[in-house]
């Protein structure tokens, strides 16, 4: 089946990538590296989520990261009140994410142009401001701790780093295949036909929303599953860290940066900004804090004036000559 | 087939048709004229489902659709082409086709087998892996009707067919018409070009200000005074 | 008592909502494009006020004029350079432009000033006036006062300059304002370096009574959108009377909710709007 836009070569060139993200750990990294890694990965599968409606519908999210905190806080919860393991809590944070997803589908979906960003955003505001004010249960603003079990597999908990990663790498995996999939299903010629034109699209036969819906749940099950995971590897969450605008913001920024169109994007704007975020936050040690998200925001203007399509359609461009894009 | 009962439209405080009532038949090919701002193509568009009426009915093979959504309307058989043309241009010129025939078939190689099919039937099977926006104005219309066809329509609202071709170029696309005609398509047909319709339609309706002014073959509606007095009043004669 | 107190809070707090969301609305209205770092335009006001008073002993009222001018030349700058080499692309680049914008912004403010809450203290500043059983903080009023008169202005100028007609004209309908020999260009820098320049000014004027720190304008911009979307996307009367609205509404909900929970209602009510009469409230049909 053919994917859209340029694929990595062939069924070889992907079993390769598949075997460099599983092994990984085989080079020996440190564990601060292997840490740096595990996140790239968790959040290269947020991002994956907010590409199927973002990059394939052209539907801007502004609020993945309330699916985020959907999956880590349910998760969370679960287990440090009744003891419920995480692989059935991240389930339950799925389940939730894609119950919200429809509800807020069915109203925004319904509109045309920038009423989805501005409900999203909406959303994701009252899912802050409601999980701050009960504090008694979620935690409010000092938000949550995850109970310290130590490595166990049935409570997704590991003493070392390399372990979490690899549950990430398979996660990133089932996330990367399931949006490959999607570009050549059915689904994915709806989606980039509702991209390029929704009422050609509605004279063509193709049902504009249920489209976006199917995407948009699909993303949101994915990003929460990313959530859960996330917080069994930190240990600890609160609103900053995984419902925050700026959250949501920083995944649009990966799938951008890599290619929104695509199912690799996301994974190749991640594995550029997370490592260098991280190397800039720790270098920065104080003085001048901010100055990674002040990169972080010119880099997001630059994309979008120089190549919307990130660099995927630059590579595409290369690779096929000067050709001009539409 | 296609039954319209007093339907009416406006857009604020514009009416755009008022009270428009017809029927099309099974088979017929049907042509719609009328001065620019007539409101011919928003009626195409209350049929098709991409606008509802303000008042009145639209029934399609004995059931309601007028408030139904465009993709239900095409899922019963009632496809349309439009003015200004619309594909999908970041796509390649199988995949536009291949998403009107989704439709039909969620296997994609069967889907692709139907719009190679509809491609080749309208001329453009050379073009089948280009990118859609390297196609010509021409060459867009087509395409835009190939991807209609691939919805396997019973009946086909085209909204200006005609507009900008040279007269080899409207030869050959009226010819095409009467095949899919032949071949079991119904027709209607909204056209400026008056030689054209008289060789194609059986009967033509005329539309003025939004009324429904005259009905019947394309010789006597042309000869209809009211049909004469609306395109000279309007457009100075340039019909 | 305590209900028209509430009322009047709300009246004033939502005369300034008023001033920022027109600019918003004015530059949906002409352009499309939903300006997320709005707020930021907001945060740089209140900081340019405040350094004013802090270095130049400036009250903000009166810088408020300056913010103005630098951040409508800045908007001229950023329309000019940035915003319209992605008018014409797709969604994706209208929405990013503006949030790359905001984040850079916020940040900068960050690195620049630090996250410090600051404040200014003007002789007014505690003062009120007692109508009645009802009491008018006078920094309240003097904001609103402002954003009265700016309203006023600029109502004037939409509907009696011929610019001012011109940047409707392209907002009902840009190609045919186009055919009518406007400018659509210029008009498009003006409209949304106009939008620029009331929120600073506006961030000016709310110095007096309130914190400024680099995402204060996180704190407007949801606000901002609820009231943009109720008064239907790019009515700029709608925006006015929505602001209103929403001041009175998250003004009176603090007599029955905990107080932050005060958006947690103008942002139900946002959702409401959208599902029910997504042409807002007040608005004409802009959607679908
Ligand atoms: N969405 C809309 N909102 C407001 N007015 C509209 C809308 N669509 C069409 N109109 C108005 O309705 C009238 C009829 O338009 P319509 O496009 O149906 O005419 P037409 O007969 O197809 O003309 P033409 O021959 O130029 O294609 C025009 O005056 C047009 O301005
Ligand atoms: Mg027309």
């Amino acid at each position: 089946m053919r994917s859209e836009g340029p694929g990595l070569g062939g069924a070889g060139a992907l079993a390769a990538g598949v075997l460099a993200i599983l092994g990984l750990p085989l080079l020996g990294l440190s564990d601060y590296a292997m840490r740096v890694a595990t996140l790239t990965a968790l959040y290269a599968v947020a991002a994956t989520g907010w590409t199927l409606i973002g990059g394939f519908a052209n539907q801007v999210s502004l609020g993945q990261a309330t699916m985020f905190g959907i999956g880590g806080y349910v998760s969370t919860l679960l287990f440090a009140r009744w003891g419920v393991t995480p692989w059935l809590g991240g389930a339950a944070g799925a389940a939730l994410a894609a119950l919200v997803a429809i509800a807020l589908g069915g109203v925004a979906f319904r509109l045309r142009g920038h009423y989805f960003a501005l409900i999203t955003l909406a959303l994701a505001e009252m899912v802050r401001i409601v999980v701050e004010y009960d504090q008694p249960l979620t935690g409010g603003a000092q938000g949550l701790s995850v109970p310290l079990v130590r490595n166990s597999l049935v409570l997704l908990q590991f003493a070392r780093a390399r372990d979490y990663y690899e549950i990430a790498a398979l996660l990133l995996l089932a996330a990367l295949a399931l949006s490959r999939a999607i570009a050549g299903w059915p689904l994915g010629y709806e989606l980039r036909a509702v991209y390029d034109d929704e009422i050609a699209a509605a004279l063509a036969g193709v049902n504009v929303r249920r489209a976006k819906m199917r995407a948009f749940v699909a993303g949101a099950i994915l990003t929460a599953l990313a959530g859960t995971v996330y917080a069994q590897f930190t240990g600890f969450i609160d609103p900053d860290s995984v419902l925050s605008i700026p959250l949501s913001i920083q995944l649009a920024l990966y799938a951008i940066v890599g290619g929104a169109r695509t199912w690799w994007g996301p994974l190749a704007g991640a594995a550029l900004l997370v490592p260098l975020g991280e190397l800039m936050t720790s270098s920065e040690a104080g003085a001048g804090a901010g100055i990674t998200k002040v990169l972080y925001g010119l880099i997001l203007v630059a994309m979008v004036i120089v190549e919307p399509d990130g660099l995927a359609a630059l590579l595409n461009r290369r690779r096929r000559g000067a050709r001009a894009q539409a | 087939m296609l039954q319209l009962t007093r339907v009416s439209k406006h857009f604020g405080g514009l009416a755009v048709l008022r009270e428009v009532s017809f029927t099309i038949e099974r088979g017929e090919i049907v042509g719609l004229i009328g001065p620019n701002g007539a409101g011919k193509s928003t009626l195409f568009n209350l049929i098709c489902g991409l606008a509802r009426p303000n008042t009145g009915a639209i029934s399609f093979a004995g059931r309601r659709i007028d408030g139904l959504p465009a993709h239900r309307v095409c899922a019963l058989g009632l496809a349309k082409t439009s003015q200004l043309v619309r594909i999908f241009p970041g796509m390649s010129v199988t995949d536009n086709a291949l998403v009107g025939a989704l439709l039909r078939t969620r296997n994609i190689r069967q889907a692709r087998s139907i719009a190679m099919a509809a491609l080749e039937r309208l001329g453009l099977g050379h073009a089948a892996y280009l990118s859609a926006s390297d196609l010509g104005l021409v060459d867009r219309m087509r395409l835009e009707l190939a991807r209609a066809l691939c919805t396997e329509p019973a009946l086909l609202l085209v909204d200006e067919l005609l507009a900008g071709l040279g007269p080899a170029e409207v030869n050959v696309t009226l010819e095409l018409l009467r095949r899919l005609h032949s071949q079991g398509l119904t027709l209607a047909i909204i056209e400026h070009n008056l030689g054209a319709l008289m060789r194609l339609c059986g009967r033509v309706l005329a539309l003025d200000a939004g009324r429904l002014i005259a009905e019947g073959s394309p010789e006597a509606v042309s000869r209809d005074p009211r049909v004469v007095e609306s395109y000279l009043g309007g457009a100075a004669g340039d019909a | 008592m305590a209900l028209l107190q509430a009322l009047v809070n709300g009246v004033l707090v939502g005369g300034v909502y008023a001033l920022v969301s027109v600019g918003l609305t004015l530059v949906f209205g002409v352009m499309e494009i939903v300006n997320f770092a709005q707020g930021e335009f907001l945060m740089l006001g209140m900081y340019i006020a405040y350094l004013g008073f802090v270095g130049f002993h400036l009250d903000p009222l009166v810088s408020a004029l300056l913010a103005f001018g630098l951040l409508f030349g800045l908007g001229m700058a950023i329309e000019a350079g940035l915003v319209r080499p992605v008018l014409k692309g797709s969604q994706l680049g209208h929405i990013f432009l503006t949030v790359g914008l905001s984040v850079a912004l916020q940040n900068g403010a960050l690195a620049l000033f630090g996250g410090d809450f600051r404040a200014v203290q003007t002789p007014y500043q505690v003062s009120a006036l007692a109508l009645g059983p009802v009491r008018l903080s006078v920094p309240y009023l003097l904001a609103f006062g402002w954003a009265g008169a700016v309203s006023a202005a600029l109502h004037l100028f939409l509907t009696r300059t011929g610019f001012g007609r011109a940047m409707r004209a392209v907002a009902a309908n840009s190609t045919a304002a186009t055919l009518c020999g406007v400018n659509v260009a210029r008009v498009r820098m003006v409209a949304f370096a106009l939008g620029c320049g009331l929120a600073g000014l506006a961030g000016a004027v709310i110095l007096p009574y309130a914190y400024v720190f680099p995402t204060v304008g996180f704190q407007y911009i949801v606000i901002m959108f609820t009231v943009v979307v109720l008064g239907g996307l790019g009515n700029v009367n709608g925006a006015i009377a929505a602001a209103l609205l929403v001041g009175v509404v998250q003004s009176v909900s603090t007599l029955f909710f905990p107080t932050v929970l005060e958006n947690l209602l103008v942002f139900t009510l946002f959702v409401l709007v959208l599902s029910i009469r997504p042409a807002g409230l007040l608005g004409r049909a802009h959607a679908l």
